[in-house]
């Protein structure tokens, strides 16, 4: 077999939507309306789609030595120096990778498909023809920077795909460009990520000066070195905020995240994003470039300490719960998703923070599901009703549209973390969200037995690991819990004895792999460092969690059931039946992944994770010990909070909006809805404080420009100016003119003298020459006679 | 008494004295071209009583003597026509009043 | 020896004479000829640089000195005291320059095809005689060694631009015009100083060595005198150590820090820094539109080469003297450049201040005094020189048929010129530094050096984090200009405007395509011909460490 053959598979896959973009740019105008979207789904991403489908295939059927070995030699080509250290572009072939590619063309293969349908009917409405291709053309960039981003081996490369995105998203969020508020939320979705990078890039320049190469795994093998042996970054004694260097490193790459994952105060582009076409809603700001930003925290957890983890949790968990409120007070079906969204990554980097690596990227995935189908869903109501967004003209639905109606329903659950407490029984979120929330359990109040028990396994771990065989392979996959479980312990382990250090590589720089004591001590240094998480972390998780059923079966319910309140919007309702496609699609991915191929892949991945010199992925270990000593109890109070949610969503808007009116006209209640309808007035504070504080700033700086600046050079300039006047009109004219003057007028004084004999007339100038004549002969005999007579004698 | 040189250098002396007399007194310009025709008679007269008394045998003086009859003439012709010139534009040819060339 | 520089710096001066006695409809065609003729006699060197590809030696060779198609041959000769030669030769400080003015001239002599003034028949003549004649003086800065030639290149050059500015320009033209032309004026007697004190204070070196000294660069070439060689001046051993000595003095102080303080205003002027910026937004908005993309993309650099040729090879200890004060004068011109762009409502001015802003990252890069800061520095620069003129160009088409640059009288124009609203994407977000595109690298790389600095200097870890938060200003004052200009509803003014004809697509196409690739292959397109020459430089300026 080519060594090879799949990374090229997977540049080639990131390729063709480049190629498509291109060709989308130059011939779209002349392909037509229905012909450059399908061009877009083939080349954009269906060949991507293909190619991963190919890799995943091929992946799954190779044990962990193979995978581990493809890793090994992937190609590395070398892009540029920078000043004397290579950069070098490769795909980053692991698990990870394979299962994050795979969901991303899947995903966006689908939402390409509906695009079709979708844009024909919109591009329309906006008049402009040459919009369609050009929305193909925006579509497959996106495509070519997401799955770049995805299989980057290298930090730069990743933070270059990690702008495109942002590019590719500014440009589908103001699509409509000639509507202010498009453009408008276009821009703040851009600067706002810019903050964003701004974090990103100290983060890089540290990566960079501190660990001395951009390359992800060299990077982390760096870091793990460095801390053994307490030199390089760890040498440094600079803090910040109480924060030391390597900490500091962590949280600016984690600013990236915060940008492109819309955590807590870098959130507010997101809800304005929606301004964007529904799909571009769908694929970019639910599905997968909200996630990179987890993507990101999830590749370089392994120079993650204790506590940039911690600023990581808290950062994830104000965000879950702060946005899981506003969503309870929206009115427009799709920011409601907006926020549903926000709270759900929030959930994923808290996951991250709290060390959950594995329950975080499974919930990345799954919410990727569920979440585009369910904005495909909200895509198919909005165009079914005329583009009426205001879920309170909606209702009763589910009569006209009754596959969207049902998906959506499908959606709804899975977010809500439908399940059968108990059992292997339930969708998405309850076996993702679930395991956050017990994670964050053990952190929180078992820290010491989850120390005792990582311990002893450490110590005991090293045998057993060679003998199992590969999660897929595994009896038990048809219990996702009891089989994730030991696809970590098993397979994760596993795969971190052999894969991520090339073997020759391994006796230089691998401090964190096969010795025993080296791990133990790796584990009494995270102990150390690490403090037990918050309780009101876990608690603001835990209320959420019962939160997100209620709001998304109050949206849910508003739309669908109950009766028609606006019967115009109810009348023109309908069900387009090549855009339901996707959403049976989707509503099949959601229930298949929540159970098959993902999870495997993600635990198989992890041993980057665990690999980690300074923090715990806690995931499968934790777990076990979470479920023997306190999970049932939370597996139960958790399991069925999706029912209580679901439960008073139910019973405030079963007969439409009154009760739900008079509640928020409570009095204890309405300033509060009053301050979740405004968002906490965050945007209110940043558009004063940054933006008229920046202009504020740059007139004052134009100002400065023009009045003072050139000021001194125009008062330099005339006082030059001054300084020529009075040497020209003063030294000038009366000292140099003066003496110049002076001659002349001397000589115009002597001519004036000497003109008097110049009469002009013949006759005196003959008298004169006689005269002179004469007195030159007289002059000439005198002079004659006097040396005549001085010779004589 | 023979003609000697001085002779000829007195009458030779006198034409001089008497053309730079006309050409001092007279304002006619007619007048003046006669007091210089006067000078150049009396050098040529030098010319020639000089070339016979002092000359070694050469005709050299004769021969300056002829070139300036011939410069006289032409310079008369030319002369002449001036004051044609002159009489015509001003209807004088009194020199005094023929001033336009003055400064 | 060839000839190939002296042919390509003066064939644009030959084309100039052929201008004045071209007839009268032709001007055009020969002025264009020319430039395409000179542009493709510089793309040759690229032989030259090329090299064999594997082996950056065998094109930079080992020290800091090795030179290409060097002509030299004594100019002004005065037995026992000194030598003005002529003296050309590229390296990889000038290659890529050398070729970005030629390509830019071309398209700026495209650019001025159409000019309003042709109508009225105003002065075609001399416009594209001054025009190829500023194309000279730019060539000749960046392939003349001797400083007083490269002197007279640099003073060549000015007053063309001056005549460009203030006879060709807007309504202050001439205000903008004298105001160029004195702040350079101010620089060069600057450099005029220093060019005299360091053939004195060399000749008093050579003269304490005793009176000979064996030439570093040149196999077998005894320095009995005073030189203006700036090579030799800057790898002459005596020169150098007698430059580097604190107890050479000049008016008091030693030599090193004073003169370089002389030149680095010299050229800080051109560049141009914080405060010495402001000809710059009267320049560009009074120049026409070619002038300013010559302005732009060729004029400003000269200052960063200066910085490269003349000041830090020259005098490294004043390099190392002064780098905190460069390094904050490059920060606060990064971030005031883009604040002050941020304020305008002046499209043309908008693009002059960015430019004072992104030419803050090449002086930034350059003080700090790294590899990767050298190399980012010569990047940006590049960069700039691509993607500036386009800006301006791309100002120019629509002030063409505008007739003003307001910024907030526009809005819609993607949609009524659609050809030309995706080119203008392409423009400024290569301007904004988005990664995939030239700004970028150029920014990074300084940014990276910067913080590397750090190991040396610590005020180098705030100034790169200061330098860093100006990618958020940069992407902030650029998409709101995007959105005021090209997004929004199309307007009725503007409804019948023609998109981007084939010339001025022509134009755009080529920078706007060298944007992409040098984003992308920043290796192929940049680095490989600059890094050797920069290392050697850098490895000479901080003695090897």
């Amino acid at each position: 077999m080519n060594g090879h053959s799949y990374e090229l598979a997977l540049a080639a896959g990131v390729l063709s939507p480049l190629f498509s973009f291109w060709a989308l740019v130059f011939l779209g105008p002349r392909m037509g309306k229905p012909i450059a979207g399908w061009f877009g789904v083939i080349l954009g991403m269906g060949v991507p789609l293909a190619m991963a489908a190919y890799v995943l295939l091929g992946w799954l059927g190779l044990d962990a030595a193979a995978r581990a070995q493809l890793t090994v030699n992937a190609i590395r080509l070398h892009w540029a120096y920078l000043g004397s250290v290579p950069v070098t572009i490769g795909v980053k072939l692991d698990s990870l990778t394979v299962a994050m590619f795979f969901m991303v063309t899947f995903i966006a293969f689908w939402i390409f498909f509906f695009s079709v349908g979708y844009m024909a009917g919109h591009s329309d409405e906006v008049d402009h023809q040459s919009k369609y291709h050009r929305f193909f053309a925006y579509l497959s960039l996106f495509g070519f920077s997401m799955l770049g981003l995805v299989v980057s081996s290298s930090l730069l490369f990743l933070f270059i795909f990690w702008e495109l995105v942002g590019l590719c998203s500014y440009l589908l969020i103001g699509f409509y460009f000639d509507r202010q508020y498009a453009t408008r939320a276009a821009m703040k979705a851009f600067i706002t990520n810019r903050v964003g990078d701004f974090g990103f890039i100290i983060g890089l320049m540290l990566v960079y000066f501190h660990l001395h190469t951009l390359d992800l795994d060299e990077a982390a093998r760096n870091f793990a070195a460095q801390h053994a042996s307490g030199t390089g970054i760890f040498a440094n004694t600079f803090a910040l905020f109480g924060f030391a260097l390597p900490t500091l490193m962590g949280i600016g790459l984690f600013c990236g995240a915060m940008g492109k994952s819309a955590q807590f105060p870098l959130h507010v582009w997101l809800p304005d994003a929606m301004a964007g076409p529904t799909p571009v809603s769908a694929l970019i700001h639910a599905a997968t470039m909200v996630a990179a930003g987890v993507y990101l925290v999830a590749r370089v957890f392994r120079l993650m300490t204790p506590d940039a983890l911690m600023f990581i949790s808290t950062i994830g968990c104000l965000t879950l719960f702060l946005m899981a409120l506003i969503a309870i007070v929206q009115t427009d079906i799709k920011k409601c998703l907006a926020y549903s969204t926000l709270s759900q990554l929030g959930y994923m980097i808290f996951g991250l923070g709290c060390g959950a690596w594995i329950a975080a990227l499974f919930h990345l995935i799954t919410h990727a599901f569920f979440k585009a189908m369910l904005f495909l869903g909200s895509g198919q109501v909005i165009e079914g009703c005329h583009h009426e967004q205001d879920m309170r003209k909606m209702g009763g639905l589910i009569k006209k549209m009754p596959v969207t109606g049902i998906t959506f329903l499908i959606g709804v659950l899975a977010i809500a973390g439908f399940g059968i407490p108990g059992t292997s029984i339930g969708l998405g979120g309850f076996f993702s969200k679930d395991e956050i929330l017990a994670v964050a359990y053990a952190r929180a109040f078992q820290w010491d037995d989850v120390k005792k028990f990582e311990s002893s396994h450490e110590r005991g771990g090293e045998e057993h690991h060679s003998t199992e065989n590969t999660p897929q392979q595994n009896g038990e996959l048809n219990d996702p819990k009891s089989k994730v479980r030991m696809a970590k312990i098993e397979s994760g382990e596993q795969f971190r004895l052999v894969s991520d250090e090339p073997p020759h590589k391994a006796a230089a720089a691998s401090p964190e792999t096969t010795e025993p004591e080296h791990s133990a001590h790796r584990m009494a240094s995270i102990f150390a460092g690490t403090k037990p998480l918050p309780s009101w972390m876990f608690w603001l998780a835990i209320a959420t969690a019962y939160i997100t059923p209620f709001y998304m079966m109050r949206a849910w319910w508003m739309t669908f059931m109950g009766k028609p309140r606006d019967e115009h919007v109810h009348h023109h309702a309908h069900e387009s039946s090549l855009m339901f496609i996707p959403l049976i699609v989707l509503a099949g991915g959601t229930l298949v992944s929540s159970y098959f191929l993902f999870r495997p892949l993600i635990a198989d991945a992890s041993a980057v994770a665990s690999a980690a010199p300074m923090v715990l992925a806690t995931d499968g270990a934790v777990h076990t010990q979470a479920i023997s000593a306190a999970h049932h109890w939370l597996e139960y109070g958790v399991g069925f909070a999706f029912a209580i949610g679901f439960i008073f969503a139910i019973a405030i808007y079963a007969r439409g909006l009154e009760i739900a009116r008079r509640i928020q006209n409570l009095f204890f209640v309405w300033p509060v809805h009053a301050l979740l309808v405004h968002k906490y007035y965050i945007d209110e504070i940043y558009d004063l404080v940054w933006v008229k504080g920046c202009l504020l700033v740059a007139n004052i700086c134009r100002f400065f420009d023009t009045w003072i600046v050139d000021l001194v050079f125009d008062t330099l300039a005339a006082g030059t100016e001054r300084l020529a006047a009075f040497s020209g009109l003063v030294l000038d004219n009366h000292g140099v003119d003066g003496v110049v003057n002076g001659v002349a007028s001397t000589s115009m004084d002597v001519s004036d003298v000497l003109r008097g004999p110049q009469t002009g007339r013949i006759r005196n100038y003959v008298l004169f020459a006689a005269g002179a004549a004469t007195m030159i002969i007289v002059l000439l005999l005198w002079v004659g006679v006097r040396s005549a007579t001085a010779v004589t004698p | 008494m023979t003609i000697g040189l001085t002779h000829y250098l007195v009458v030779a002396a006198v034409l001089f004295c008497g053309g730079l007399f006309t050409m001092m007194t007279k304002r006619n310009a007619v007048g003046i071209l006669i007091g210089v025709e006067l000078v150049l008679t009396s050098s040529i007269l030098n010319f020639v009583a000089f070339d016979r008394y002092l000359g070694k045998g050469r005709v050299d003086g004769q021969i300056t003597g002829l070139f300036i009859i011939v410069l006289a003439a032409a310079e008369a012709a030319i002369a002449v026509a001036i004051c044609i010139n002159v009489y015509k534009n001003l209807s004088t040819v009194d020199v005094d009043r023929a001033t336009r060339l003055q400064g | 020896m060839d000839h190939i520089l002296s042919w390509t710096v003066f064939v644009p001066a030959i084309g100039a004479l052929l201008c004045l006695f071209a007839p009268k409809r032709k001007i055009r065609g020969v002025a264009v000829i020319t430039t395409v003729v000179a542009l493709l006699l510089s793309l040759t060197l690229f032989k030259t640089f090329l090299g064999n590809g594997h082996d950056p030696s065998s094109v930079f060779g080992q020290r800091y000195g090795t030179l290409h198609h060097v002509e030299r041959a004594p100019w002004i000769e005065v037995p026992g005291k000194f030598t003005i030669e002529y003296f050309l030769g590229i390296d990889g400080l000038g290659f890529p320059l050398f070729v970005l003015t030629t390509f830019v001239s071309f398209l700026a002599c495209l650019a001025s095809w159409n000019f309003d003034h042709w109508k009225n028949n105003k002065g075609e003549r001399a416009y594209y005689i001054l025009f190829l004649l500023l194309e000279t003086g730019m060539l000749g800065v960046f392939v003349s060694l001797d400083f007083f030639l490269f002197y007279i290149f640099w003073e060549v050059m000015l007053l063309p631009m001056y005549f460009l500015i203030g006879v060709w320009g807007g309504p202050r033209k001439e205000y903008a015009a004298i105001k160029f032309f004195l702040f350079t004026l101010a620089g060069s007697v600057l450099m005029l100083v220093a060019l005299v004190a360091m053939y004195f204070y060399s000749a008093t070196a050579i003269e304490q060595a005793g009176g000979l000294v064996a030439s570093v660069y040149r196999h077998g070439v005894n320095i009995t005198h005073g030189t203006f060689d700036l090579i030799e001046l800057a790898t002459n051993p005596a020169i150098q150590a007698s430059f580097a000595s604190k107890t050479t003095l000049f008016l008091g102080y030693p030599i090193a820090p004073i003169m370089f303080m002389f030149l680095f205003i010299g050229f800080a002027i051109k560049l141009p820094s914080v405060p010495v910026h402001t000809w710059l937004p009267d320049a560009h908005v009074e120049a026409p539109t070619p002038i300013s993309m010559i302005l732009a993309g060729v004029l400003l650099k000269m200052g960063g080469y200066g910085f490269l040729r003349v000041c830090y090879p020259i005098f490294p200890e004043g390099g190392k003297y002064w780098a905190f004060t460069l390094a904050t004068v490059g920060v606060v011109s990064i971030l005031y450049g883009a604040l002050c762009a941020m304020a305008q409502s002046d499209f043309k001015k908008l693009v002059a201040y960015s430019s004072v802003s992104h030419m803050g990252y090449v002086l930034l890069g350059i003080a700090v005094m790294t590899d990767t800061g050298f190399q980012g520095a010569m990047f940006q620069m590049i960069a700039h020189g691509v993607s500036s003129p386009m800006c301006f160009f791309l100002v120019g088409v629509i002030y063409d048929r505008a007739h003003h640059r307001e910024i907030n009288r526009f809005g819609g124009l993607w949609l009524t010129m659609p050809r030309y609203g995706t080119l203008a994407t392409i423009g400024f977000f290569a301007s904004l530094g988005l990664p995939g595109m030239c700004g970028f690298i150029g920014e990074l790389w300084v940014l990276i050096g910067t913080f590397q600095a750090g190991a040396k200097y610590t005020w180098a870890y705030p100034m790169a984090i200061l330098a860093a938060s100006g990618v958020i200003l940069t992407a902030g004052y650029i998409l709101w200009l995007i959105r005021r200009v090209y997004l929004g509803k199309e307007r009725e003014e503007y409804a019948d405007y023609s998109d981007a004809d084939p010339r001025e697509t022509l134009i755009l196409i080529p920078m706007a395509a060298l944007c992409i690739a040098m984003g992308v292959l920043p290796m192929q397109t940049v680095f490989n011909y600059t890094n050797g020459t920069l290392n050697q430089v850098l490895a000479h300026v901080t003695g090897g460490q």
